[in-house]
Order: structure tokens, then sequence, then C-alpha cells
């Protein structure tokens, strides 16, 4: 059982077929904690420049945060971290679930693979009997069937005590964007790391835990994990807030419609009816990762094509993505869209920057049948799209193409193909239109963009918007309240230290959704340190909580005292080490930057019709950025009095202590 | 009334927060197999049932036990663990599915946390009820 001493790492070698474990070095966890910060140290110290993302000396960490498997709300999910395919650079990846849980209780906290495999395996991790076993019989299958034919033949009599990481077709073709499907409906997405499982020849990873994580100071663990839930509204909240997030798209127009041509496309009104209509949506038990209070919607198609469509796990993104980017008109197909990349192994929102990409092309002829192979490619149309994703999957015909991701296939392509190709440094950015210079996501989301450290701001100040929603949003029971009264009661409520708020906010608290000055600087700085807290522990960023009922969680926990203080330089740290990681592969500010089309183009309808971004302001945002940052203000690279004061001074002495 | 646990299938979420609170009062440790309760997932389809003790009136695990290990007495089956055999009859005679053996086979199964069972106060959904034994009256 793992009881705190210490923390161990599975260590695979694919190349030679031997595995072992390793207890990994307390200097790092009280550094790092675990998770994403963990496993980028891990891949600091062992990836030298020079590295290929498909080559066999890349390395693939699965990272499980200290709390996973325990009673902390949201403790499920799964960090995946190796150089990424579609970035060039340091590639990070996060699974819901129950996987991360299981690999607790098996005893271990991280797993390090190396190598290539002689040819397809899998590995079996069944607490501490852990085997490379032939997966040639999986070779080809998708990633659903895969890991069906796993959890039966592992344990067929408590199927979901197994729970497995497998690739689809897509991870085996090494297509940039695959992901990393876990149990059906969960995946990680993000910065293709199933194009690196692949390349390893590594089919999937199962993993059986019985031994379990204690508690160093377990009642104090779980009067602060009841204290937490005690706080929440009624079960339910959260499913509906999502819905509400929609609602603000829609007045905000920045809907990202036929691939960033309409902020509000015509379809909208009609898929945010079908996405609340009660017939799409499991109401009263949606779908819950590892002990998770609030659970995000769980889709079940009723009637109709397709009846008998459960997908969990349902957040905004894919309905942003294909019914937003792609003009799919109903909700339905919009889950098939999904369900067809968890099987082929695909990330749902890249393929759909790559579907929508390639159909804006079409639209504007710098593609014919010739290249499409003869689809018609059209906005919504279902069917179409669904082959097409199925062909970037397999990497057929113009899918082949695609598969690169938008970026290295408009170059491939060539012409004017390259002026449409939605990406920050490769990778999609999430589906909400950053040009939007009128509204409550747009500023801030296209100066997140390009500060993200992986190429988009998911796992970064994405949640940015949601402090600054005002003046769209007011929810029902502030309606009594005055002007005042209202934005002193909402940034009372902001989950922030006390003197950030000051500093965001002034006295007495103003809002003001379209300045950016330094202290909105400031709390974007927070946010994406932030974020790299739950990130470290093993917990979802869907689970508000503050940096004290964190710090509360993990010194319960370990036993240590870890500070509202210690939790946030933590995240600090984490984020500084993987700029600097990037850093050290030669990325300098200007790389990190949006498409020209941003600066030229003006969204094509609704309320935000005509917004551009523009250099100038987006350069002056991310000048305030570095400053608050401590980064240099030419380059971007962190300073080395900066990372020398967050206990990186190797870090700074092989960046050139600058 | 007899006093019992209730887990309505349409509302439980799969979370877990059962089992992790039940193997944490059982034994300081959070793990699956220290619990006993047990949510089984079908994952395609997202549906769980749950697996514990319903006390039963009569107890078929009772008349399973070849050792008279196992007794109903005051609404409650409980498991004497120093005849008991590990012999797992009694779990496969339960109509519930809770009814554990453990690694060093002994019968285990749910005492109701002596009237205030955990599962239910950490049940985020409330689809966990716990029914008392005299008033019939619900906690959920």
């Amino acid at each position: 059982m793992n009881d705190n001493k210490a923390e161990f790492a599975l260590m695979v070698d694919l190349t030679s077929g031997r595995v072992s474990r390793e207890a990994i070095d307390p200097g790092l966890i009280e550094k790092y904690i675990g998770g994403t910060g963990l496993a980028a140290r891990v891949l600091w110290d062992a990836l030298a420049p020079g590295v290929k993302p498909l080559g066999p000396e890349n390395i693939l960490v699965l990272a499980a945060g200290p709390l996973c498997g325990t009673l902390a709300p949201g403790s499920g999910r799964l960090d995946v971290a190796a150089l990424s395919p579609i970035t060039g650079t340091l590639g990070t990846s996060n699974a819901g679930g129950f996987f991360a849980g299981e690999l607790r209780w098996a005893g271990y906290s991280l797993v390090v693979i190396r190598g290539r495999a002689a040819e397809p395996v899998y590995l079996w991790i069944d607490d501490d009997n852990v085997q490379l076993r032939s997966a040639r019989h999986l070779w080809g299958r998708d990633a659903w069937e895969t890991i069906d034919v796993l959890k039966q033949s592992l344990a067929p009599a408590a199927a979901d005590r197994v729970r497995v990481a497998a690739i689809g077709p897509a991870g085996e073709k090494a297509v940039a964007f695959a992901s990393i499907t876990v149990d059906y409906h969960h995946s990680a997405s993000r910065t293709g790391m199933g194009a690196v499982m692949g390349a390893k020849n590594l089919k999937a990873v199962a993993v059986r835990g019985t031994k379990g994580v204690r508690p160093a100071r377990g009642e104090a663990f779980v009067a602060a994990v009841s204290e937490y839930l005690r706080g929440q509204p009624p079960f339910g909240w959260y499913t509906r807030i999502l819905g509400f997030r929609r609602d603000a798209a829609l007045a905000a127009g920045d809907i990202a419609g036929k691939h960033y041509q309409e902020g509000v496309p015509a379809n909208w009104p009609n898929v945010l009816n079908q996405v609340e209509a009660a017939h799409y949506r499991r109401t009263d038990s949606p779908s819950a990762c590892h002990a998770c209070p609030q659970c995000c919607n769980t889709l079940e198609v009723k009637e109709g094509k397709f009846q008998g469509l459960v997908m969990g796990d349902w957040v905004n993104w894919a309905t942003n993505d294909w019914a937003g980017v792609c003009a799919v008109d109903n909700i339905p197909a919009v889950g098939y869209c999904l369900q067809l990349c968890e099987k082929l192994g695909l990330d749902s929102g890249n393929c759909a920057e790559a579907v929508g990409f390639a159909t804006e092309l079409y639209q504007r002829g710098v593609i014919s049948d010739k290249d499409t192979g003869g689809l018609k490619l059209a906005w919504g149309d279902e069917e179409v799209i669904f082959e097409l994703i199925r062909r970037i999957g397999r990497r057929e015909g113009l899918g082949d193409i695609l598969a690169e991701g938008s970026a290295r296939a408009a170059q491939r392509l060539g012409g004017e193909a390259p002026r449409y190709a939605v990406h920050v440094r490769g990778l999609a950015p999430l589906p909400t239109d950053p040009r939007l210079g009128t509204g409550w996501s747009g500023r801030m989301l296209a100066a997140s963009h390009l500060t993200g450290v992986r190429g988009d701001n998911i796992k970064g100040a994405h949640l940015l918007p949601h402090y600054e929603k005002l003046p769209f949003i007011r929810p029902p029971e502030t309606q009594g309240m005055s002007d005042d009264e209202y934005v002193r009661d909402y940034v009372s409520k902001r989950i922030m230290p006390e003197s950030l708020k000051l500093t965001v906010y002034g006295s007495p608290p103003r809002v003001d959704p379209l300045a950016y000055g330094e202290g909105k600087a400031c709390l974007m700085k927070f946010l994406e340190d932030f974020v790299m807290v739950p990130n470290a522990l093993g917990m979802c960023l869907h689970i508000r909580m503050s940096p004290g009922m964190y710090a509360r969680l993990y010194s319960a926990f370990s036993g240590a005292d870890t500070s509202e203080d210690d939790i946030l330089r933590l995240g600090e740290r984490s984020w500084n080490l993987q700029r600097a990681f990037d850093a050290r592969l030669g990325l300098r500010r200007g790389m990190y930057d949006l498409p020209d089309r941003f600066y030229e183009e003006g969204i094509g309808n609704g309320p935000a019709r005509g917004a551009v971004l523009s250099r100038e302001a987006v350069a002056g945002w991310l000048d305030l950025y570095y400053r608050v940052r401590g980064w240099d203000i030419e380059t971007g690279i962190p300073t080395g009095e900066k990372l020398r004061e967050l206990g990186l001074s190797d870090v700074a002495a092989a960046l050139g202590g600058a | 009334m007899r006093q019992q646990l209730i887990c309505e299938p349409g509302r439980c979420t799969g979370c877990l927060f059962c089992e992790m609170i039940c193997s944490f009062r059982r034994e300081g440790v959070f793990r699956r197999d220290g619990a006993v309760i047990r949510i089984v997932t079908e994952e395609k389809t997202i549906l769980h049932r749950a697996g514990y003790c319903a006390h039963c009136d009569p107890p078929a695990c009772v008349a399973a036990c070849p050792s008279g290990s196992l007794a109903l007495s005051g609404g409650l089956v409980s498991v004497d663990a120093a005849t008991c055999s590990g012999c797992g009859d009694c779990a496969a005679a339960c109509p519930t599915g809770g009814i554990f053996i453990t690694g060093s086979n002994v019968a285990v199964k749910c005492d109701l946390c002596g009237g205030d069972p955990a599962c239910v106060s950490f049940c985020p959904s409330g689809a966990m009820r716990y029914i008392k034994p005299a008033t019939g009256s619900e906690e959920a």
C-alpha cells in the first residue's frame, strides 16, 4: 500500500522489454507534488534537445497525482506527457475517468515509458505483477474494441475493475493529433499523445490496483472533503452552468461558426435548444469521473437516427467544435462525431479544426474534388463530415494530409491554404473566437491563447472569461441588488487571494471586461499558475476549490504542512518549468501567435461583426503579461532571477541564466 | 419497517464516493477492495448498480453459511470473523452482491456504520438513502 513514505515510478523500456519499480526522488515530490509538473520535470531531465517526437528516444509519461484515487473531489485525472508530434514541444494532456486511481492503488505515481517495442504490445499492470504482452491481435482495432477485448480477457467477471487506456487506428498511423482513449468515454486528447504511443508500438495500458492509498492524517483529510462538499450548491448546478455558458457565447457572438467565418451561425439557437432538451441529456444520473461531486453532462439520444448513442464527459467544447466550427446542426450528430473520434483515437478539437479548415478551403475553391477524393465538403453535411473523420483517423486520401494538423496540411496543400489554418504552434485553440473585442471572453481569451504553455489555453487561463463575465450575465438571484452591490458580491465570490483582488479589481471594486491593464495580466498569471495545482494533485480543473482548500487537502494527505502560498508557488514553478522546457528547444515570444487572419479579417456576423485583433494591442497585453511574469519581454524566456526565485537554479543555468 | 440502505440506480452517477468513504471507515485506506459496497458499471452505456447488504429477512446468506458464522439480529446481518472460513457460500447466495471475501479469507459486509452510514452522507447525487429502523424515516 502507498503510505506516502515514498512514491514509486514504474519504469518501462519497450526496446528491451524490461520493467522495474523505482522510488521517486522525494526532492522532486516536494517541488512538483506530481501530475503535470512532475511529468514535465522528468522529461526536462531526460529529453535532450534534438529528440524526435515519433522516435524511440521520446519518453511517454503517465502521471497520477497524489490525491488520485482518494475521497478528494474530482481526484480522477491522469496526466500524460511527452514531446508532442503536433507542436514539436512539450506535450501535456489529461484524462478523466478512473484509470489514475487504479494506478495509484497499484502503487505507482508515474509510468515512464521509453524505447520502442519490436512488435505491438500492451502493458498490463496488476499491482506488482507487471507484464508486456503481445498486442498483435489488437493492432488495427479501434480503441473501443481494444478496451472491450482487454477488459473481457483480463477480468471477465468484473470488467469495470480493469481500466484501459488505448489508442485507435489514428495513434497507430501517427496522426499528429491522435489521442489516448480511456475507458470509452474519457481521453487524453490534446497534443498527439496517442501518436507517441503508436510510434512506440504500445497499443494499450491496462491497470488494476488493489493496494490503495492511506492519507497521513486521515480524519483531517475526510473532514476537509466533507467541509468542501457541504459548501457546494445542490447537485445538478454544474450541468446547468454548462448551458449558461452556451447562452453567453450566443450573446457575445464568439462561436467560431463555419471555421471562424461566423460569430453566430444560423444553426446555433436550434443546437442550444437541443442541448437543453431533456431527451438528449441524462439529467438525473449524469456520469461521474472518480469522486466527482458535480458531473459533466451525459448525452443520451433516445430517438431517431442515432438512437441509443450515449456519450459521457460531455462538456461544451464538442458542441463548439462540431456544431460551431463544422456547422453540424443537431446534437445527436455532434455526439456521433465525438464518438467516432473516441473510437478512432482522435482529439475531437483538433479533428474538428482539420475538417472545418478543409471545408472552408473547399468552399473557397482552394481545394477541389480532385483533392478531396470526390467528397463534396459542405457545412453541416454530417455524412460527409463522418466520412472525413474516418479518413483522417485512417490516413486515407485527403485525411492523410489533414492528419498532420491544419498548419502542416496547409503547407502541403499550398496556394492560399496557409491563410485559413487556425492554430497556435500547430495546435488548434479552443473554438471560441479570439477576435472578439467587445465581449466578455474576447480580449482575455485572445491573450491567453498566446500565453498557454502547450499551444492552447485549456490548461491555462481559459477560465479567465468566467472571472470577467460582466456585464453579459447576471444570475437571477442578484436581480434585487444595485449595480454596486452586485459588483461587490461578485468580486467577493471570486476564488483568488484577497491581495490579488485588490490588484485586479481595485477598491471599491470595479469590473470592466473591456479593460486590459496590469491587473488583468496579474489575473492571467494567477489563473495559469492556479490551474497547475489541480493538475499536480491529480484533480479536475472543473472542481472549483480555493488555494487554501487545496493546501489543506494536500497537507492532510501528505502529512507535511503545505500553505496556500506554497501551493500557488508550486503552480508558478510548474508553469515556468514548462515554458523553460520549450525555451530550451528554441521557442521565443514571436512564435506564440495566432494566425494572420485574426488580425486582418473581421468576424462575419452577429453582435461582434467586424471585430479583428490589433497587433499593437496584443503586443501591449503581452508586454504587461511578461513583465508580471518576470520573463524577458523581448524573448519571452523566464529570467534567471525568476527561475532561481522558484528554486529552479539548474533550469536557469541550462537556459544560460540570463 | 426494517433499517436498510437504498441506492436508486437512476440517480447513481458511479462516482465511487460511497466506496471510498466505506473503505476509509473500515481500514483507513482508500481503495475499492476495502469497501463493502460495490458499484458495478456497464461502462459503454454508463449505467450503474450498487451491490450492498440489504439485511434481508429471511437472509439467504445465513441459510447458506456452513459454519453458522452469519446471523440476523436486531435487523442487522453480521459475520463472526472468528469462525468464518471464507468459503464464499454466503457471497454466492447473496441476491444483492453485498458480501465480500477479503484477501485474508473472511466474509465482510455492511454494518450500516452503527446507524449512520457514511456512504449516505457522502453521496453527492442523493442516490444513497438510509431508512431508520424504528420510524421508517429517511435520511439522504
